[in-house]
C-alpha cells in the first residue's frame, strides 16, 4: 500500500472530526460556518474519489476482501472492495447536504454535527478492528441524539435515546464477549477482523446475533424500524438524512455479520429473509398512503432497505452483488429524493402533498430531476437500481421463486407511490389549500450541479455496471464462502 | 452482400439512433440551446437514420439464407452464471413491426412539427417521442425477454408521460397516473415470466425458449398466464382497459402513434413472440380468448356509446386488439400479425384525423346522403325501450368495471395502508406524548 493512500485512510475520517471541532468551538456565524465545512468537505470528498479510482483501477480486491492497513493505536484501516464504493458515495452524499442546506438552518452546530457522522461514517467503513467500528457506529448517531434533545418532539427523543443506548449496548457487550472468546482462543488481537478471519476460533452465536440485531436496527428493518421515520420526520433534516440514508447497516451485516459470524447466518438466513420480504411489503404499502413527502421517503427507504436484506439473505453470489449494489444506488437516490423534497419544503413551507401541486410550472429542473431519481429509485432500465433488482431477483429465484414474486410487487407498489409523489407535487394545478406558490424557485446553479451529479453516477452505474460489480467481487466471494459453509451445516 | 457483424450493427441503428437523438435533445435542452428548428432537425435526422438502417439490414436479411436470424452485441453485466445478453432477433414477424414503427416515427415526427409549431412542450414532445422510438424497437428486436423488457419500460414511462403532457391540467395528469398504475401492475406479469423462464428453462432467449419449449402442464400454464396478464395491461384489454380512453388527453399526434398504432399493440406482439410458449398451456389459451371476446363485446358497445370522438375510436381500438388476443388464442398468428399491421396503420389515420372528425362525418352524410351510423339507428331502434337503456347505461359506464376495480382493489389497498399508518402513531405514541400534541407544541414554540 503506497504512502499516500495510508495517510489518506486516516485523513478520511480524522478531518471530518477535526473540522467538527473547529466549527463547533472556532466559527461563529452561520455563513462562515457553512464556508468552512464545505472547505472541509471537498477535499474529502476528492481523497475519497481518488482513493476509490486509485484502488479501483489496481483491482486490488480481487485477491481478499481484508487488506492489512495502517497500524496506529492497535487497530487497522483499509480499503478494500466493500469499502472503496461507500468513501466517496458518504462524502458526496455531505457535501450535498451542506451545499442544499440552507444558510438559516445552518445552526446549532449543524455543520459540526454534520461533519461528526461524516467522520463516524468514515471511520465505521474503514475499520477493520471490530471495536473500532463499533465505536464509530456508536459516535455516528450521537449527533442525532443532540439534536432530538433541541427537537419538541418527545417519542423522538425517547425513540433516539433508546436507540443509542440498545445499539451501545449490544455492541459493547458483542465486543466484550468477542474479545474474551478471542483471547481464549488464542488469537492475538481478539478484535483485529483481519486475525478473526485468518484464526480457525469462530465467535459465539449470541455474539453474531447481537452484531446482526445492530445491523438490521441501523437499516430500518421491521420491527426494528420505529426510529427512521421518526427521525425523517422530526430531526433536523439535512442532518437526519446524512446520518440514516447511509449504507452503514447494510456494511455492518456484510463485514461483521456474514463475514465475522457464519455461524448465525447459516440458520437464520430464512429467518433473514422472511423479515426482508416483510418489510420490503410494509414500507411499500405504508408509502403509497402517505400525504407527507418526507415520510414517503423514509417508507421507500425501509422498503428499499427490506429488498437488500432479503438479497444478503440469499446467500447466492447474484443476490449479495445485487444487493450490495442496491444499498448503495439506494442511498443516491433516497438522498436525492429528500434533498429535493428539503428544497420543496424550503420553499413552499410545507412537505404536504394536500398543499402543494404544479410545480413544474416554476420549476422544471427540479421537477425533472425528482422525475428522473424517482425513475432510478424503481429500477427504470439505465439505472443502477435496474441492475441491483435484477440480479437480486436472478440470485434468489432458484431457491425462493416466492420471494421473488414478492419482490415484484414491491418493485411495482413504490413505482405507483413515487409517481404519486411526483404527480401531486410538481403536476396539474396548485392545490386549493396551497399558500401562494407563484414565487416558487427552481434549484439554483450549485443545488443543480450537485443533484445532477447524483443522477450522473445512478445513469453512469446503470449503464456501465460491470465495474462496480467487479470492485464487490472479492466481497462476494467471501460471502459463497459462508454460503458454502453453512449448507454444508445444514446437511 | 452484408455480413452478420455489418448486419448488426445495421440494424441495430434503429434503436440507437432514434436514443441518440434523444440523448443529443436533453442535451440541448441543458445547454438551453434548444430551439424549434434544432429539435426537429436532430429527431428527423435520428429517425430517418433508424429507418434508413433498419431498411438495409432487413433488405441484407432477405437477401440472406432464409430463417430467423439472431444478433449478438455481448453482455451488458454479469453475475454468477447469470448473464444480461444484448441479443436482436430479426424473423418475418419482426420485420414488419419494426418497419411499421420505423414509418410510423417518421411520418409522426413530420406531423408534430407542424401540429405542435410553438407548442410550449414541442421540445418535451420530440425527446419523449424519440425515447418512445427507441423503446419500441428494443421491444420489437429483442432477441430475448430481458431485452424486450426494457423497450416495454421505456414504452410504459414515455407513454404515461405523453398522456400528461399537457400537466397544467388535472385531467391529463390523472389520466396519466391511471396509465402507469397499470402497466406497474401488468409489469410484474412480465418480470414473473422472466424470472419463471429462467428457473424452468434457464433461458429467456426467444429462439432457445422456442427449442426448448416448456411441456411439463404447470410451469407452461404459470407462463404463459404471467404473459397473458403483463399484455391485457398493455393492450388495454378487460378488466385493465380503463386506462386507453383517459390516455387520449395527450396530443394528437401521440395518441396516434402510441394508443392508437403501436403501444397498444405492444401486448399482442409480446403474445405472438412468445406464441411457442403458450400453445403448451390450454389455461392460458382459454385465457387470451376470454378477455379478447369479452373485451371486444364491451368495447364495442362502449365506443358505440361515447360521446366523443376521441374515446370512440379508442374503445373501437381496444376493441379489435380483444379481437387479436382471439386470434392467437386460437393459434392464428400470421392473421393476427397481419391484423396488428393493418389495424395499426388504420387507427394512426384515424387518430390523426380526429381534430376533423365531424367535418369528415358531415362531408361523407353530404356525399351519401346517409352514413352507417344511420342504419345502426334503425337497428338500435328495433330493440325494446327498457333494454336500450340497460345496454346504453352499461356501454357508457364500462359495464361497471372500473367501479368494481375501485372498489375491490384500490380502495382495500388504500386502506390497508392507513391502517398501517394508524397503527405506526400509535406505536410512537407509545414512547411518549401523541404525535399531535408534539406537533401542537412545536407549533406553539414557532
Amino acid at each position: 500500500m503506497s504512502a499516500w493512500v495510508q495517510y489518506s485512510l486516516i485523513f478520511l475520517w480524522l478531518t471530518p472530526l477535526l473540522a467538527a471541532a473547529a466549527l463547533r468551538w472556532g466559527v461563529r456565524g452561520a455563513t462562515k460556518q457553512r464556508a468552512l465545512a464545505l472547505g472541509f468537505a471537498l477535499p474529502i470528498f476528492l481523497v475519497a474519489c481518488a482513493l476509490f479510482v486509485h484502488e479501483g483501477t489496481r483491482h486490488a480486491y480481487k485477491e481478499d476482501h481484508l487488506e492489512q492497513g495502517l497500524g496506529w493505536l492497535h487497530s487497522h484501516f483499509a480499503v478494500d472492495g466493500l469499502n472503496a464504493v461507500l468513501l466517496p458515495l458518504t462524502a458526496g452524499l455531505v457535501l450535498v447536504a451542506l451545499l442544499m442546506t440552507p444558510r438559516a438552518d445552518m445552526r446549532a452546530g449543524l455543520a459540526a454535527k454534520i461533519m461528526v457522522v461524516e467522520g463516524a461514517l468514515m471511520g465505521s467503513f474503514l475499520a477493520l478492528d471490530a471495536g473500532v467500528l463499533s465505536s464509530f457506529v456508536v459516535l455516528s448517531l450521537l449527533p442525532l441524539w443532540f439534536d432530538a434533545k433541541h427537537r419538541g418532539s418527545r417519542p423522538l427523543q425517547v425513540i433516539m435515546k433508546s436507540l443509542v443506548v440498545a445499539t451501545g449496548l449490544a455492541l459493547a457487550v458483542a465486543m466484550i464477549g468477542l474479545a474474551f472468546e478471542a483471547s481464549a482462543a488464542g488469537v492475538q488481537n481478539p478484535l483485529d477482523l483481519v486475525e478473526l478471519t485468518k484464526s480457525p476460533y469462530t465467535p459465539s452465536p449470541w455474539i453474531g446475533t447481537l452484531v446482526l440485531a445492530v445491523a438490521l436496527l441501523r437499516m430500518g428493518i421491521v420491527p426494528l424500524h420505529l426510529w427512521f421515520p421518526a427521525t425523517a420526520q422530526h430531526s433536523t433534516p439535512h442532518l437526519a438524512l446524512v446520518t440514516c440514508l447511509t449504507p452503514l447497516g447494510s456494511f455492518m451485516l456484510a463485514r461483521l455479520a456474514l463475514a465475522i459470524f457464519p455461524r448465525v447466518l447459516g440458520p437464520a438466513a430464512p429467518l433473514l429473509m422472511a423479515v426482508g420480504v416483510f418489510t420490503a411489503l410494509y414500507g411499500a404499502f405504508l408509502a403509497v398512503g402517505q400525504f407527507d413527502l418526507r415520510r414517503i421517503v423514509a417508507w421507500f427507504w425501509v422498503s428499499q432497505s427490506g429488498l437488500v436484506l432479503a438479497g444478503f439473505a440469499g446467500l447466492d453470489d447474484a443476490s449479495v452483488s445485487g444487493a450490495l449494489l442496491q444499498a448503495m444506488s439506494t442511498v443516491v437516490e433516497c438522498g436525492g429524493l429528500m434533498l429535493l423534497t428539503l428544497a420543496v419544503e424550503v420553499r413552499a413551507n410545507t412537505t404536504d402533498l394536500r398543499k402543494l401541486g404544479g410545480l413544474a410550472h416554476n420549476a422544471p429542473r427540479m421537477a425533472t430531476a425528482y422525475l428522473i431519481l424517482a425513475a432510478a429509485a424503481v429500477g427504470f432500465p439505465g439505472t443502477i437500481s435496474f441492475v441491483a433488482e435484477d440480479l437480486v431477483g436472478q440470485g434468489l429465484l432458484r431457491e425462493h421463486p416466492f420471494v421473488v414474486g414478492l419482490l415484484f410487487i414491491v418493485t411495482a407498489v413504490n413505482g405507483i407511490t413515487l409517481w404519486r409523489a411526483f404527480k401531486r407535487t410538481f403536476l396539474g394545478p396548485p392545490s386549493p389549500h396551497a399558500d401562494d406558490l407563484r414565487g416558487f424557485e427552481d434549484l439554483r446553479r450549485w443545488e443543480s450541479y450537485a443533484i445532477w451529479g447524483m443522477i450522473g453516477t445512478l445513469l453512469l452505474g446503470g449503464f456501465l455496471p460491470e465495474p462496480l460489480l467487479a470492485v464487490r467481487r472479492g466481497v462476494v466471494d467471501a460471502i459463497g464462502r459462508v454460503e458454502a459453509a453453512a449448507s454444508v451445516e445444514r446437511h | 452482400m452484408l455480413d452478420s457483424n455489418s448486419l448488426a450493427h445495421v440494424i441495430a441503428l434503429a434503436p440507437a439512433a432514434p436514443a441518440l437523438g434523444a440523448v443529443i435533445i436533453a442535451l440541448l435542452l441543458a445547454a438551453r440551446l434548444a430551439s424549434e428548428r434544432v429539435v426537429a432537425t436532430v429527431a428527423q435526422t435520428a429517425i430517418g437514420l433508424g429507418f434508413l438502417g433498419l431498411l438495409v439490414g432487413l433488405v441484407g436479411w432477405a437477401a440472406g439464407p432464409a430463417g430467423p436470424l439472431e444478433l449478438g452485441f455481448g453482455s451488458w453485466y454479469s453475475g454468477a452464471g447469470y448473464d444480461f445478453r444484448i441479443d436482436l432477433l430479426i424473423d418475418g414477424r419482426s420485420a414488419a413491426v419494426s418497419a411499421l414503427v420505423s414509418l410510423l416515427l417518421a411520418a409522426t415526427s413530420q406531423f408534430s412539427i407542424a401540429y405542435l409549431h410553438r407548442e410550449p412542450g414541442f421540445n418535451r414532445f420530440f425527446l419523449l417521442m424519440l425515447l418512445f422510438g427507441a423503446g419500441m424497437q428494443a421491444l420489437v428486436l429483442a432477441g430475448n425477454l430481458e431485452l424486450l423488457f426494457v423497450g416495454w419500460e421505456i414504452v410504459g414511462m414515455t407513454s404515461v408521460l405523453l398522456v400528461g403532457f399537457f400537466h397544467e391540467r388535472l385531467g391529463p395528469v390523472k389520466a396519466a397516473t391511471r396509465v402507469l398504475v397499470t402497466y406497474r401492475l401488468c409489469d410484474i406479469g412480465l418480470l414473473t415470466a422472466g424470472v419463471s423462464l429462467h428457473r424452468w428453462l434457464h433461458t429467456s432467449d426467444w429462439m432457445a425458449a422456442e427449442q426448448a419449449a416448456l411441456t411439463s402442464p404447470w410451469p407452461s400454464t404459470f407462463v404463459g398466464l404471467s404473459l397473458v396478464f403483463a399484455a391485457m395491461g398493455k393492450s388495454a384489454q378487460f378488466p385493465l382497459g380503463g386506462w386507453l380512453p383517459r390516455a387520449m388527453e395527450g396530443p394528437t399526434a401521440s395518441s396516434a402513434v402510441f394508443y392508437g398504432s403501436l403501444s397498444v399493440h405492444a401486448g399482442v406482439y409480446l403474445l405472438l413472440r412468445a406464441a411457442p410458449l403458450l400453445e403448451h398451456s390450454l389455461a392460458a389459451q382459454t385465457m387470451m380468448i376470454a378477455v379478447g371476446a369479452i373485451t371486444a363485446v364491451i368495447s364495442a358497445m362502449s365506443s358505440q356509446a361515447s360521446p366523443d370522438a376521441k374515446s370512440a375510436l379508442s374503445y373501437a381500438t381496444a376493441s379489435q386488439v380483444g379481437l387479436m388476443f382471439v386470434e392467437i388464442g386460437f393459434g392464428l398468428y400470421t392473421l393476427a400479425t397481419i391484423h396488428l399491421v393493418a389495424h395499426a396503420v388504420l387507427r394512426y389515420y384515424q387518430f390523426l384525423r380526429t381534430p376533423s372528425a365531424l367535418q369528415d362525418a358531415l362531408a361523407r352524410r353530404a356525399a351519401l346522403g346517409r352514413t352507417e351510423a344511420d342504419e345502426g339507428a334503425v337497428r338500435w331502434e328495433a330493440l325494446g325501450l327498457r333494454t336500450r337503456r340497460y345496454v346504453y347505461r352499461m356501454a357508457i359506464e364500462r359495464f361497471d368495471v372500473e367501479i368494481a376495480l375501485e372498489r375491490y382493489v384500490v380502495r382495500p389497498v388504500m386502506a390497508l395502508s392507513r391502517r398501517l399508518d394508524r397503527l405506526e402513531s400509535q406505536l410512537l405514541a407509545l414512547h411518549g406524548e401523541s404525535e399531535r400534541r408534539a406537533r401542537d407544541s412545536k407549533g406553539g414554540r414557532r
